[in-house]
Order: structure tokens, then C-alpha cells, then sequence
């Protein structure tokens, strides 16, 4: 028996745990490959699969509870937070807004899976009209239905599974590199997901009323008319302060722009 | 369109919903593009 699979079949359901814990808080740490690795352990026989099963349904509800109940109390500050929102909260807290509506309650069985959203999702809930039992009934839902499928992947291919630790132990410290680096190639590719996440946010529609509100405010966008030169020539009329934009010529327009300027723009 | 401003890197780019018409139709001022505005440069 080697040391990795021992420590792991010692520490396995504590680590899962805090594994789960502290991806749910918001941390960029992957839970899903530890569930896989402890789901083949439990397979072998070396770890209990319905206390894995158990720990992670807790910890991941911890973790939601902790964001549903900031959400609750600091409602939509909250949410500009995790949107990033030097940028523009309205949007996006709006866009959010318009997911969970648009998925309704049910949105938050299937929040883990997707990729930003799960973050989101709790205080979202929190901020809104849904109750902490009823939140509490489907996070946990969603946690089993999560962190099972992680596990039963484990289970499933358990072969496989101990194949790639037994190699990670027979290259010692080798395995630990080769660790970090995959921890480093996922954490970037999380991170990456988040920002495409975020970016989509970003490119919510902005309503008229919105805009007319922003126009009065000192940090004002820049307005862009990108209509057709016919449009244009039809309707020779624009939001006023707008810029008139051909979009042949667009690089002249932005060039000296800062990239941070919030940009509008309207066709017909 | 808002695509090619963030492929130029802009991080904040939000089109209009509804357009000018929609602000034409809330009611919302306008005013009258002159020939000179073609060529402003932002």
C-alpha cells in the first residue's frame, strides 16, 4: 500500500469535505476531481461511500447556506461583488436576475453544474423571494445529484482510477509536479470559464430607461449610433450625445478610447 | 458589432434593447444628427 492511497484512505472523507467547502465558498479549488479519485477509493472498498456521499452534500450546503444568507441580509451588494462590478451592476445583476427567472426556482439543482452560475445562484436565491427551507431542500438536491455523479464517475471507473494513482505514486515527488501543474491547467481553465461567464454578463441589452437614467450621471457611457447609413439617412435623428459611428471606419472611432469606457450602442 | 468592439478589447459593451425605436417610443429626447457629426471622431 502506498502512501498517497494511504493518507487519502485515512484523510479521505475529511479532505472531500473541506475540498467541497471550500469550492462552494467561491474558491478556485476543483472539488469534482477529488470526488472522482474518492469515488474510485470507495469503490476498492477503502473509503465509505455514503459518508463521502454525506460530508459532501453538507459541506456544499455550508457553503451555499453562507452565500444564501449574505445574499438575504446585504441583497443585491452582494451580487455586484461577485459580479465584478466596477463595471456595471445593474446589468448584470439584472442578467443574472433574468437566468434564475427564466429557470425559475429549479435553476439551483442544476446550478453546479454550470459553470459561474453555481457562485451566483445562492445569494441570488438569498436576495430574492425564495425562502432558506425550500433553498436548503433543493441546494441539497443539488449537491447529491452533483456530488453523487462525481462519485459514481469514480466508482465507475475505478480501474482506471487506480492505474493513475499507483503511477502518481510510483514517480514520487514527480507526482507531486505533475499534480500542481494539472491543479494550475485547471484552476486556469475555471478561471477562464468564469471570465466568459462574466463577459456574457457584461454583454447584457441595456434597456432605454437605463440609459436615459445613466446619460444624467457623471460616469455617462458613450453612446454609439451604429445604424445603417440608410437608417441613418431615413431617420436623421439620434440619442442625443450619441456618435455617429461607420463601422468601416470603427478603428478611428475607438482607438483612443479608454478600454474600460462603457460603450452603448444602438441600431434601429 | 459589439463583438467587434470587444475583440478591440473594450470589457464594457452593451447594445441597446429595442434599439432606437424603443427609445423613440419611450418618449426619450432626440436630436438632429448634423453633417459634421459624421466625421467627430469619438
Amino acid at each position: 500500500m502506498n502512501e498517497l492511497v494511504l493518507a487519502l484512505t485515512r484523510w479521505g472523507v475529511l479532505l472531500v469535505g473541506a475540498n467541497v467547502l471550500l469550492e462552494q465558498l467561491g474558491l478556485p479549488i476543483p472539488a469534482v476531481p477529488t470526488l472522482v479519485l474518492a469515488g474510485a477509493l470507495a469503490a476498492d472498498g477503502k473509503l465509505p461511500l455514503a459518508g463521502l456521499l454525506a460530508v459532501s452534500v453538507a459541506a456544499s450546503l455550508a457553503g451555499d447556506a453562507v452565500w444564501f444568507l449574505l445574499g438575504r441580509r446585504h441583497g443585491h451588494r452582494v451580487l455586484r461583488t461577485l459580479c465584478r462590478i466596477s463595471l456595471s451592476p445593474d446589468s448584470c445583476v439584472r442578467q443574472t436576475e433574468s437566468i434564475f427567472d427564466r429557470w425559475g426556482f429549479w435553476a439551483l439543482l442544476v446550478a453546479k453544474f454550470i459553470p459561474g452560475f453555481s457562485t451566483v445562484a445562492p445569494p441570488l436565491a438569498g436576495s430574492g423571494r425564495v425562502a432558506f427551507g425550500p433553498f436548503l431542500a433543493v441546494s441539497a438536491a443539488g449537491a447529491l445529484l452533483w456530488a453523487g455523479s462525481a462519485l459514481a464517475l469514480g466508482a465507475l471507473f475505478h480501474g482506471a482510477v487506480d492505474q493513475v494513482v499507483d503511477l502518481l505514486s510510483r514517480l514520487g515527488g514527480g507526482a507531486l509536479v505533475l499534480l500542481g501543474g494539472a491543479f494550475v491547467v485547471f484552476v486556469a481553465v475555471k478561471w477562464e470559464q468564469r471570465r466568459r461567464f462574466f463577459r456574457k454578463l457584461r454583454m447584457a441589452r441595456i434597456p432605454p430607461d437605463e440609459l436615459r437614467r445613466l446619460l444624467g450621471e457623471d460616469a455617462a457611457p458613450l453612446v454609439f449610433d451604429v445604424r445603417s447609413k440608410g437608417a441613418q439617412s431615413r431617420d436623421p435623428r439620434r440619442i442625443p450625445g450619441a456618435v455617429v459611428i461607420d463601422v468601416e471606419r470603427l478603428d478611428e472611432h475607438v482607438s483612443d478610447l479608454p478600454k474600460e469606457r462603457e460603450i452603448v450602442l444602438y441600431c434601429t | 458589432m459589439a463583438r467587434l468592439l470587444l475583440d478591440r478589447g473594450f470589457t464594457l459593451v452593451r447594445p441597446l434593447a429595442g434599439g432606437f425605436d424603443a427609445w423613440i417610443s419611450a418618449g426619450f429626447d432626440v436630436e438632429e444628427i448634423e453633417l459634421v457629426a459624421r466625421r467627430e471622431p469619438a
